[in-house]
């Protein structure tokens, strides 16, 4: 049985229809993921979860439990807070230790508690500090030792915006997955960075105006994006788009677009089309041994080891990105033969986003 | 920043600023307190024909003879139970309707202005307003005649027990927006996070308001409480208005005291050493008061 | 509809009832004292009182527009005057105590000229009980023909309000962010320009509040205007508890209409201000 499950859940504020129809099924253990732009509704959805916020349609079910009506405290949620939220007016113990101090547990068992979480997040030495003087890095810790005090059943997790470094990012997640491996809890995690989520989760939710556009594995929505904005938002780098039009050939299509010519068997149909060619970065080929599709300029390169990066431009001006070994090497400013792996392409409605091929 | 500010022989900026406060200030305020001060430990009357710089200096006199009359000690403590009494209860009305008007209410954006018009209006209206509500033939003797079903005719102002109630219920009247401004706004300003997070550790709301809102809140409410203080030792303008300190004396507050004392019977000397204890009492409470703010802040 | 969700509906109507309740009976005395402004002679005292007036009549303003003449015991004199009083030694003190209380405010909020010790003799003044420094003052202004000027008057005006007006404004000031001030500087402008071309345009929520805040309280004043002017400047204050003395106590028609009528341009200027009052009465230390 499914540890949570939302059930077409919706919520409108004025104009926004912040949430539409949310379905999703947790299991028990899961590490879930959700991503999405700014404003998707993600923090709604949690909201609605923890019960701060009522869901104008739909329901939330926890183990069988209907959860609408239970107030966030009979609810047995962790929660770190987008904005974080720690107590300003309390030190850091007190601010770990607040979950059990209200349940009037005897002190010896507070301190044992807050010792051992301080000791798993690494911040004892920070335990009798203001929260206020915490960096960012260190409170976010602390927002998680707070809620690691009650055992909760689940967790979740709403990435702040913007005040956490790139490195930082990838640290907390690496501790929250740890976590996540030790107390082998149900946990949901926001993030803006799809890279996190692609690492991290067992499922992953892509939210878009409030709808999910798709859920699954990572690697399935990596490899099988049902439409053009969840290719272009999952995966690092992006995935190149390319515009163009699609011509009805005997056996299959044939895309043009950019300069390029690229043959799309598997595609077949009756007339002339606008449409977007999806290809992933490392399924560019780059070199002068192939059968190329077309041909670009090299225009930036970096070198990462066990791969490289280069940066190309096509007719139009369009820039794409490919992704290759490290042999390849080509000079800046070379005209270089470029190939789409022909398996690999992805074909979009270039207005609706839909996905066309495969 | 400084070396734009102390440009050589030139006077910085920043003194040419503050000097016209500084000039008001001295004139308005320090030279007549010095004279206070002066005043206090002379003989002066004006009614003695006999300038103050040439009166007959007593030292301390004046302050034991003040505090030895119990019609001053009696003032004094009578005003503190007012404001005692006036905080009390503005307090009270102020958070209820503070934490109501935090959640979710319909009208809220006309109920918020409406519920603060009694601080912007003239005291003296005030005092002019609670004469009508009181009066005899009032509306307030009609309600407490229906509720206790008996015809009730208080005469509220010459009563030597209920004279002080309608003052009390007019400075309270006119004082709790402020206390319910500061208080809404504190509110208002906790982080919804913070709030959020403490209800999910499992706080009930009793818990959520001791150990969050207060704490957050005792920075502010001190300072209401501070201004709100300040302003209570000074009542005068309904006194003056409804009761003339009476009947007898039950009324007279500190501040219809010394206007008492100083403009009837012209005892200006004995005046200036009641100001002066006054003075010394309520800095004494509002130091400790705010010293607990200000270490806090640090 | 579930139990939990019952509760809920009920306990927020209670709410709304309770706060209506006590948002109309707050508002009872002056919805009383407007209704007795409308009221005419021979319902002002009877009993039971009337709540509405029966027979409505503007004669009470016409009272204090033009005076009394005959109707009743004592001749009284038209409240224009006070008003026009009222208004002129309100709005000049308000002014000038804004512009001093500007300069001086900027000066302590981006130097701290002084540190706490200024500060602190700022709002000293304020504790002492101002009965006290009536006297030394009528001295003071015996001694300067200030006694019963308008000029007088406006001069204390400004100096029991200036304290409110550097306070508050120094609140408003200090939530300046200093990166503005920095590129100011850079622009090479000077300290005027400074505070002209970029504090004030940045505060100006809470310079109208101030300005407001004081214009109240100069329009509300009584004690002063009592004790130093009462014979040459009449205010509004002045004239409603003339109204009151003695004989007159039960004019309360008249009374009413006074009342209403001097209290209706600071409940506006109140309104205006409103949201912004609470940030400028802590003097800064609650944040926004
Ligand atoms: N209390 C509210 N009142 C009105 N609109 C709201 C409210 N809360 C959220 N919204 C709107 O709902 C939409 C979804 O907001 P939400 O905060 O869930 O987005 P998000 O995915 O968390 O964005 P971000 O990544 O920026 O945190 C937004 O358009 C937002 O403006
Ligand atoms: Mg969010």
């Amino acid at each position: 049985m499914p540890a949570l499950v939302l059930n077409n859940i919706s919520k409108r504020y004025g104009d926004v229809q912040a949430l539409d129809g949310i379905n999703l099924q947790i299991q028990d253990g899961e590490f879930c993921v959700i991503v999405g732009p700014s404003g998707s509704g993600k923090t709604t959805l949690l909201n609605i979860i923890a019960g701060f916020t009522k869901p104008d349609d739909g329901e939330v079910t926890v183990d069988g439990k209907p959860y609408n009506q239970l107030s966030p405290r009979d609810r047995n949620i962790g929660m770190v807070f987008q904005d974080i939220g720690l107590f300003s007016h309390l030190t850091v113990r007190k601010n770990i230790s607040f979950g059990l101090e209200i349940k009037k547990s005897s002190k010896k068992d507070i301190d044992k508690r807050v010792e051992e979480i301080a000791d798993r997040l690494k911040i004892r030495k920070l335990l009798d500090k203001k929260v206020r003087l915490l960096s960012g890095g260190e409170a976010q810790r602390v927002a998680i030792g707070r809620t690691l005090i009650t055992n909760p059943s689940f967790f979740l997790f709403d990435e702040p915006l913007g005040n956490l470094d790139a490195n930082l990012r990838v640290e907390m997640l690496t501790e929250i997955k740890r976590l996540h491996l030790h107390l082998k809890k149900t946990f949901i995690y926001v993030t803006h960075d799809q890279e996190q989520a692609l690492s991290a989760a067992s499922r992953v939710m892509i939210m878009k105006d409030g709808k999910a556009l798709q859920k699954g594995p990572p690697r399935e929505i990596y490899n099988n994006p049902i439409g053009k904005f969840v290719a272009e938002f999952f995966g690092v780098p992006s995935m190149n788009l390319i515009d163009g039009t699609i011509i009805p050939e005997e056996d299959g299509s044939l895309f043009q677009g950019a300069g390029l010519n690229v043959k799309v068997k598997g595609y077949s149909q009756s007339k002339k089309a606008e449409v977007t060619l999806g290809v992933r970065p490392t399924d560019v080929v780059v070199g002068n041994q192939i059968t190329e599709d077309g041909f670009g300029t090299i225009n930036s390169l970096e070198l990462l080891g066990d791969k490289n990066q280069i940066y190309l431009t096509l007719e139009q001006e369009k820039s794409i990105i490919a992704v290759t070994s490290p042999e390849v090497r080509p000079e800046l400013e070379e005209r270089v033969k470029i190939k789409l792996k022909e398996n690999r392409i992805f074909l979009f409605d270039r207005d609706q986003g839909g996905r066309l091929y495969p | 920043m400084s070396e734009r500010i102390k440009r050589k022989g030139k006077i910085p900026v920043n003194i040419i600023m503050l000097l016209p406060t500084n000039i008001i200030i001295l004139f308005l305020i320090i030279i007549p307190t010095i004279l206070v001060i002066w005043f206090s430990l002379v003989n002066f009357q004006p009614t003695f024909g006999i300038n103050f710089w040439q009166s007959k200096f007593v030292f301390l006199d004046n302050y034991f003879k003040i505090l030895m009359d119990d019609e001053f000690v009696k003032a004094v403590i009578r005003t503190v139970y007012i404001s005692l009494i006036c905080l009390g209860v503005e307090f009270t009305i102020g958070l209820l309707i503070a934490s109501i008007l935090t959640g979710n209410i319909h009208g809220k954006k006309i109920l918020y202005p409406l519920l603060i018009i009694p601080i912007m209006i003239p005291p003296i209206v005030i005092g002019n307003n609670f004469w009508l509500i009181f009066s005899a033939n009032g509306p307030v003797n009609q309600i407490i005649s229906i509720i206790l079903n008996t015809e009730f005719k208080a005469s509220w102002f010459s009563h030597p027990k209920y004279a002080i109630i309608p003052i009390i219920l007019s400075e309270i009247w006119h004082w709790y927006p402020l206390t319910f401004l500061i208080l809404f706004s504190g509110l208002v300003n906790i982080s919804t996070s913070e709030i959020r997070a403490a209800k999910i550790l499992g706080a009930t709301e009793w818990q959520l308001s001791w150990r969050i809102k207060f704490p957050k809140l005792k920075g502010i409410i001190t300072i209401a409480l501070v201004i709100r203080m300040m302003e209570a030792l000074k009542v005068f303008d309904v006194v003056h208005l409804l009761t003339h300190g009476g009947p007898g004396t039950r009324t007279q507050t500190i501040s219809f005291y010394l206007f008492k004392y100083g403009f009837k019977y012209s005892r200006i000397s004995y005046v200036s050493a009641g100001a002066w204890i006054i003075l010394f009492i309520s800095l004494l409470g509002f130091s400790l008061a705010l010293r607990s703010v200000l270490v806090e802040r640090k | 509809m579930s139990d939990s969700m019952m509760k809920y509906n009920v306990r927020k109507g209670l709410a709304h009832i309770f706060l209506y309740a006590v948002t109309a009976s707050l508002l009872f005395p002056l919805f009383w004292m407007l209704m007795t402004s409308f009221k005419s002679p021979n319902e002002w005292v009877t009993y039971p009182p009337t709540w509405i007036p029966t027979e409505p009549t503007i004669s009470n303003y016409r009272f204090i527009f033009f005076g009394s003449a005959g109707r009743f015991a004592r001749t009284y004199s038209s409240a224009v005057i006070p008003y026009l009083n009222t208004a002129f030694v309100a709005v000049t003190s308000t002014l000038v105590a804004i512009v001093i209380g500007v300069l001086g405010s900027y000066s302590l909020s981006r130097f701290k000229t002084g540190g706490s010790l200024t500060l602190l003799s700022i709002i000293m003044p304020r504790m002492f009980p101002p009965m006290a420094m009536i006297i030394p003052l009528m001295i003071f202004f015996q001694l300067i023909r200030a006694i019963d000027t308008y000029w007088g008057l406006i001069i204390v005006y400004i100096g029991f309000t200036l304290p409110y007006s550097v306070l508050m404004l120094k609140g408003f000031m200090d939530g300046v962010p200093k990166e503005f001030t920095e590129a100011a500087m850079l622009d090479g402008l000077s300290e005027w320009q400074i505070l002209y071309k970029i504090w004030l345009p940045i505060i100006k929520n809470g310079l109208m509040t101030t300005t407001l805040f004081l214009l109240i309280l100069n329009w509300t004043e009584y004690t002063f205007a009592l004790t130093l002017s009462s014979r040459g400047v009449e205010t509004i204050t002045l004239t409603l508890a003339k109204l009151f003395s003695n004989e007159a106590g039960t004019y309360y028609g008249p009374q009413s209409a006074l009342g209403i009528l001097a209290a209706i341009p600071t409940i506006i200027f109140g309104i205006f201000i409103h949201k912004h009052l609470a940030y400028g009465f802590t003097f800064g230390a609650l944040k926004r």
